[in-house]
């Protein structure tokens, strides 16, 4: 069998996680891996924060948790606070983690809201462990025990995405991935006139150098810009600013913090949100808006004015449209990461999505020529990932109810797709929720957001009514009094922290393949 | 005003009935409903026998009955999962994954890629609930042990009328009040938005403000028929006390233009013989029964069945369940199964008043999704039919044609809609057919074939090990779940 040569078109996060697990899953008899960057083209990763799952392509890829943390400048992140949604004077957590237990099959969160009708119960939030830790700025692992209350969360990293692509590069050139420099200057299709399984597919890559580069199949981690996918290929792409009006960024680091806490921030401003990640070595800050409702200085002055410790380099701005390539498998090219589409990181997917891409590539990968049967089904399974989150990330705009600028209005007032009406309505009607089966966000991320701006449902399933609500008061608070004793108990974030620097490697729990920990 | 829902009628005959009754006494016993049962005199034949899946379990812990003690008074038996046994060479369809724990990614698909060109083959040796069974062993892991417990997850075979008598204690200690009728005929009144107020019969009126009908609703126009694609047109059973089971399975041989399926039971054995199409010489069926070694005693009393289901089950304040929302035929799932699962689905999204219509169109849209996958997988049983049952070919569901397409190239599975069917059953029953995927998978490609078939032998040793260490089958039953005193 001849070699097969996939060649990967661009550098940062994207690019290297592909390189890393094709280095790790692909014989080096049977393929050759070459990835194409330039030092003169800059990345978009700032600080990136991250959902648990990249715990388990970590631990794929054999890469030690401790090591990884070392590297990268890692945090632990146990949940995203919202401040300024749903109303400008809130503000909740999304945790890693879930809230409550069901009681007599009934989900919990229809007894809190009986209770929460009497105003006898606190937010929804604080029924969750990872919220309270996060709080409380703690951390240890969660437990193995599915009894114990502490395994009802998991954990995820704030890193520096530039660090984490250099590691994983010294991880793929290791084993055996070439790395060229230069820039792209042209795409060459195999010829449209003569009739083959490979008619259109891309042929090579010509370097402004002048190289050509052959190849089978083309992994294009181009960002944006999408040089194989959309330049050549022409694939289309479906616009979503209309559900998700913002199209702009700035980012600028700042200075560690003296204490760095086990969450996100992601605060709402007039016409977008702020993000805060912070790392070890120093945070990550931004400002997403949309350009019809703020200005670029608008938006430059609110960050600035609003970031906590001194900036250590400039403003980086890009501009971006909400949306998804048609297909992210075209002929012999598949496009990964910012080149297959981009939704703002609003809840930290990003990640996830360039994971889940190589995870369902590596499930798909063609051994010669490439057929339309799994070229259909990656499109399929990976149409449905990017739906599930646009929906979620879509419910934030729509469910708040902030009346201080027409952006928050208009997101008010803006349709929605017909995948997220349907969720939002059987809410509404009595608080029950569609639990996917495949792709991200389940009923616990979906009540956190829904609780926490507000978004209440007209009524509970009556049958909680049968339990004394004397008992029901009690029961959540010997509940919520658990999670407070099993937090005071655990290390705080620094210290944990700390640890990893001396840890020996291994000693951090395997990796489920879910938000919530253990007992999801 | 929201108001939840005081009182329930149940609307039926049979086995279907006393399950209905049960799980929602038992459901609804902590929340005061009333339940009301108008039970219909019994049409036709009824299954002499239950064939659960692992859901069995969690059915005794909803019902509240002691799993053990229900094994014990029912005559029953395990069931690993299901031995084909074909023209060409068994196979066994297992509830439990492939190896002895979920083993690292990708496994199936290597043994796949060993077997590659085996037309012949199964994957018995690598799957430690089909070696246990087929070497006549049993055992139930301990709560220390749940991986053990997973890869020998198991269902049983259940003598119905003793079945219906567990039932019944559980019906004893709920809410309910039961009409034996001797009409068939229920007038239902409905008010101007369709709900269904009264319902009349035998000069008794009964009010209540949900309502579950078992009655056939195969006549309605929003009854999705699947012939075309499930071709079973006709079915009879009958019993001996012959044979005792040295299995834990259930048995089925594949027939020229149809199938039997054989049950144990520990007082006997249950036979049941489906004819795949209308004009199928049912005589010719029950002549390779007698072939096989079974005798046919009395005359075979043949019961149509038009597979099929309702689309949308719940309308208005009405849930229709059993035979009247979906026919699947008893091949390979039971028309217990199917209303146990509708039942647990609509208790999850249990209604207050008035209904709301968007939790009644969730629950039919996880209901399609249900009968989606469980016809799919029961279509499967007629691929090697095409050739002379030519329409099913051309009639298979797109959602069937794309999963055997992906498994055919990729020796992967399409995303799975809902939990009818493991993933482990359907990679059994593909590759029991015959069918081998044309790619091998890329993350197993640093490890050559030497290395594959090692790594492959070491894990069907693990589990030759396993096996041999298990008690045989039957001592495990006597020393276990002996037989009441009485029986």
């Amino acid at each position: 069998m001849t070699r097969q040569h996939i060649v990967i078109l661009g550098g940062g996060s994207a690019g290297w996680m592909t390189a890393a697990s094709l280095s790790r899953f692909l014989s080096t008899n049977l393929y050759r891996i070459t990835l194409l960057e330039s030092e003169l083209i800059g990345t978009v990763g700032v600080g990136e924060a991250t959902l648990p799952h990249l715990r388990s392509f970590n631990q794929l890829l054999g890469i030690d948790e401790n090591e990884f943390m070392r590297e990268t400048g890692a945090t632990y992140k146990l949940a995203i606070q919202f401040p300024g949604w749903g109303e400008k004077s809130r503000s909740y957590f999304h945790p890693f983690g879930l809230s409550g237990h069901d009681i007599n099959g009934i989900d919990f969160h229809h007894y809190w809201l009986r209770l929460q009708q009497q105003g006898k119960a606190l937010p929804f939030d604080h029924y969750s462990i990872a919220v309270e830790a996060a709080k409380q700025q703690k951390f240890t692992y969660p437990s193995e025990d599915p009894n114990d209350v502490c395994a009802d969360y998991g954990y995820a990293f704030h890193l520096d995405a530039n660090l984490y692509a250099a590691y994983l590069r010294k991880y793929a050139q290791q084993r055996g991935v070439d790395r060229i420099e230069g820039k792209v200057a042209d795409v060459r299709r195999h010829e449209e006139d003569r009739a083959t399984a490979k008619t259109g597919d891309i042929a090579s890559v010509i370097m402004e150098s002048g190289q050509e580069i052959t190849g089978d199949l083309f992994i294009d981690c181009s960002g944006f810009r999408g040089v194989l996918i959309e330049q050549s290929l022409k694939t289309g792409y479906e616009d979503w600013s209309h559900w998700l009006p913002c199209d702009r960024a700035i980012a600028v680091p700042t200075e560690a913090m003296l204490n760095p806490p086990p969450y996100t921030r992601a605060a709402a401003k007039s016409a977008g949100w702020q993000w805060r990640i912070p790392l070890q070595h120093r945070t990550g800050n931004g400002i997403v808006y949309s350009s019809g409702y703020m200005a670029d200085a608008e938006a430059e002055e609110i960050l600035l004015r609003d970031i906590e410790e001194k900036p250590t380099a400039g403003l980086n701005k890009l501009r971006f449209t909400t949306g998804k390539r048609l297909k992210t498998w075209q002929h012999n090219c598949v496009a990964i990461g910012l080149s297959a589409g981009f939704l703002e990181p609003l809840e930290s997917t990003s990640l996830y999505l360039i994971q889940i891409a190589i995870q369902k590539l590596l499930e798909h990968f063609p051994k010669t020529l490439i057929g339309d049967v799994e070229r259909d089904s990656y499109n399929r399974q990976m149409d449905n990932e990017y739906l599930r989150v646009r929906d979620f990330i879509i419910l934030h705009y729509k469910v708040n109810k902030r009346q201080d600028s027409d952006f928050w209005r208009y997101c008010q007032n803006m349709s929605i797709p017909d995948s997220l009406a349907t969720q939002m309505e059987l809410f509404k009607e009595g608080g029950r929720l569609s639990e996917y089966r495949h792709g991200l966000f389940l009923p616990a991320s979906w009540l956190a957001v829904y609780f926490g701006q507000g978004f209440m449902p007209e009524r509970y399933d009556t049958r909680v009514e049968h339990a004394p609500l004397a008992a029901l008061e009690q029961h959540l608070a010997a509940y919520r009094h658990r999670l407070e004793q099993a937090v005071i108990n655990m290390p705080p974030h620094s210290s944990s922290l700390a640890l990893t620097k001396r840890m020996e490697p291994g000693l951090y729990p395997s990796a489920p393949q879910s938000l919530y920990g253990i007992n999801s | 005003m929201k108001q939840g829902i005081k009182q329930i009628a149940i609307i039926g005959s049979g086995a279907a009935l006393n399950m209905t009754v049960a799980i929602l006494a038992a459901a609804l016993k902590p929340f005061k409903v009333k339940i009301v049962v108008l039970a219909l005199p019994c049409s036709k034949a009824e299954t002499l026998v239950e064939t659960t899946g692992p859901e069995f379990s969690a059915l005794c812990q909803i019902l509240g009955l002691d799993e053990r003690e229900v094994i014990r008074q029912c005559q029953a038996t395990f069931r690993l999962g299901t031995h084909y046994i074909l023209d060409s060479e068994d196979m066994f369809v297992p509830f439990a994954h492939l190896g002895v724990k979920a083993e690292q990614d990708d496994f199936e698909q290597g043994l796949f890629q060993l077997l590659a060109k085996q037309t012949h083959g199964n994957l018995i040796r690598w799957s430690a609930a089909a070696s246990a069974a087929m070497a006549g062993k049993f055992a139930i892991a301990g709560k220390d042990r749940p991986d053990l417990r997973q890869a020998l997850d198991y269902g049983v075979h259940l003598d119905l009328a003793d079945y219906a008598k567990q039932l019944a204690k559980v019906v004893a200690a709920g809410l309910v009040e039961w009409h034996h009728l001797t009409e068939k005929t229920v007038h239902l009144e409905h008010d101007e938005t369709g709900n269904i107020v009264q319902a009349s019969v035998d000069q008794l009126n009964v009010n209540a403000d949900f309502w579950f009908d078992l009655r056939s609703g195969q006549s309605t126009p929003q009854w999705q028929d699947w012939a075309a694609c499930l071709p079973i047109s006709l079915s009879a059973q009958w019993r001996t006390q012959q044979l005792k089971s040295q299995q834990a399975c259930t048995h089925m041989h594949k027939l020229q233009g149809g199938w039997l399926k054989i049950i144990p039971l520990r007082n006997g054995t249950v036979f049941q013989l489906f004819a795949c199409d209308q004009h199928s010489d049912l005589a010719q069926l029950e002549q390779q029964t007698q072939k096989l070694g079974y005798a046919i005693k009395q005359s075979l009393n043949w019961v149509p069945i038009n597979c099929g289901a309702l689309k949308k089950p719940w309308q208005g304040n009405c849930l229709y369940l059993g035979k009247a929302a979906i026919e699947l035929g008893d091949l390979a799932f039971s028309e217990l199964q199917c209303l146990q699962t509708a039942l647990v689905q609509f208790i999850d999204l249990f209604p207050d008043l008035p209904i709301g219509e968007h939790n009644r169109q969730h629950y039919n849209q996880k209901w399609q999704h249900f009968t989606q996958d469980a016809r799919d997988f029961s279509a499967a049983h007629f691929l090697s039919e095409t050739a002379k049952y030519k329409g099913v070919a051309a009639s298979m569901p797109d959602s069937l044609v794309t999963r055997l397409q992906v498994f055919a190239r990729l020796g992967r599975l399409e995303p799975m809609h809902s939990d009818a069917v493991s993933e482990s059953q359907w990679y059994h029953l593909l590759f029991g057919l015959g069918l081998r995927p044309q790619l091998s998978s890329v993350v197993l490609s640093t490890m050559d074939e030497p290395f594959l078939a090692k790594a492959a032998e070491q894990v069907a040793q693990s589990i030759a090990t396993l096996v041999a260490g298990m008690p045989p089958y039957q001592l495990y039953m006597e020393r276990f779940y002996p037989l009441p005193e009485n029986q």
